[in-house]
């Protein structure tokens, strides 16, 4: 089992040292997709959560019996069952949302953020620490995905999860409702964050590095 | 076996796919059921809110009770008639292409064919916040009770106002809008027997 320690650092590598979007920019595609209203990032968010979590341990609990010719095929068949699974499921009890978000629930197979995990974790790490790495690095994602969109949804339409919060009637900007928004929302989130590492690894000698 | 032998390979793509494959099949025929209802409850939905019929929980038996599926050539409409058995009201499918994508809905005309009772859309894939607004409730009440004339197309300007910013669309559900009215008025002698 893992130790509480162990834990924690890989709660932290993941979603703030190498967050999947804004320390190795994966994940973007969804990203600029589905950012413009609270809601559907949640979803998307937890779709990811769902799928990486559960590809990570299926790859993990197999990762003594795949041939290592046919890896990457066996793991985007795993991916792909996991989020079909996952697309059914919100099909059949939350039809408004699975509508909304159309085609991107489907696309989740080809997130970069799988894959990466699938690769960089699970096929050498044991199940309960690729399961958790996969939660973690699902969280990293779907923060940035909150933060962004709850930026695009107050701006772009005045309002948080759909309730109307623009109580002073101020002009909504179309531009944060349309994927540029997201880029350059992500731009300046990514500039933040490697600021800070960056100044972190200076005072620290660059340990972390 | 050997891991990397070309047998075991095999096998074991084999085994997996099969394992996978079973339980999406069980999984999509359990849930087919659920998801096929929800499906036709969107277009229920959009049914009784264009013919002007409101519910409460009971969509289901409100939809089966008040209206009655009818064919008339080769369309299939929906119908609302009083206690004499007279026609009130008929709702259209309404179908066609957008923007980006095709759009698909429902209107609602009066028996007589002389006013649009409302439009609600089931499947658009315009811009969000800008041609997506075509969904929104002020642009689509806008078309309740436009009066119908045959041969005279409806336009922007009277009554009935484009989405600013979204010219395309906007001028798509318009098209859309008179190419099915232009389609359903000869259904009127059709019905009406």
């Amino acid at each position: 089992m893992m130790k509480k320690g162990e834990v924690k650092a890989l709660f932290r590598r993941n979603v703030w040292d190498e967050n999947q979007v804004l320390r190795q920019i994966l994940g973007i595609c969804s990203l600029l997709a589905v950012t413009n209203v609270l809601s559907n990032s949640l979803v998307m968010g937890a779709g990811l959560i769902f799928s990486v979590a559960l590809s990570s341990l299926t790859i993990s609990l197999l990762r003594d019996y795949i041939p290592h010719r046919v890896r990457m095929i066996v793991q985007t068949l795993i991916i792909a069952a996991w989020v079909i699974l996952f697309d059914i499921i919100i099909k059949a009890t939350l039809p408004d949302v699975s509508r909304a978000l159309g085609p991107y629930i489907g696309l989740i197979i080809t997130n970069c953020i799988i894959m990466g995990r699938a690769e960089a974790f699970a096929q050498m790490n044991p199940p309960v620490e690729s399961f958790l790495d996969g939660v973690f690095a699902g969280l990293g994602y779907t923060i940035v995905l909150v933060i962004i969109a709850f930026i695009r949804e107050l701006m772009g339409f005045g309002t948080i999860f759909g309730f109307d919060v623009n109580f002073l009637g101020l002009e909504t900007w179309t531009i944060m409702v349309m994927p540029p928004a997201a880029f350059f929302l992500v731009g300046v989130m990514i500039w933040i964050v490697n600021n800070i590492v960056a100044r972190k690894q200076a005072i620290g000698g660059g340990k972390n590095g | 076996m050997k891991k990397d032998s070309y047998l075991y390979t095999i096998v074991f793509t084999f085994v997996l796919t099969a394992v996978f494959a079973t339980v999406l099949a069980v999984t999509q025929a359990y849930y087919l059921p659920t998801i096929t209802e929800n499906e036709a409850n969107v277009e229920r939905q959009a049914i009784l809110k264009v013919l002007g019929i409101s519910w409460q929980f009971d969509l289901v038996t409100t939809f089966n009770e008040q209206v009655i599926p009818v064919t008339a050539g080769t369309s299939s409409t929906f119908a609302v008639y009083d206690v004499d058995g007279r026609p009130i009201s008929y709702a259209f499918p309404l179908e066609g292409q957008g923007l980006w994508g095709s759009i698909r809905g429902y209107i609602g005309v009066s028996a007589t064919f002389d006013r649009l009772l409302g439009m609600e859309f089931i499947e658009q894939n315009e811009t969000p916040g800008l041609g997506g607004r075509i969904d929104e409730a002020w642009y689509k009440e806008q078309f309740a009770g436009v009066p119908l004339v045959q041969g005279e197309d409806l336009a922007y300007g009277s009554g009935i106002d484009a989405i600013t910013g979204a010219t395309s669309s906007s001028n798509a559900v318009l098209n859309i809008l008179n190419n099915t009215i232009a389609e359903l008025m000869p259904l009127k002698e059709v019905l009406a027997r």
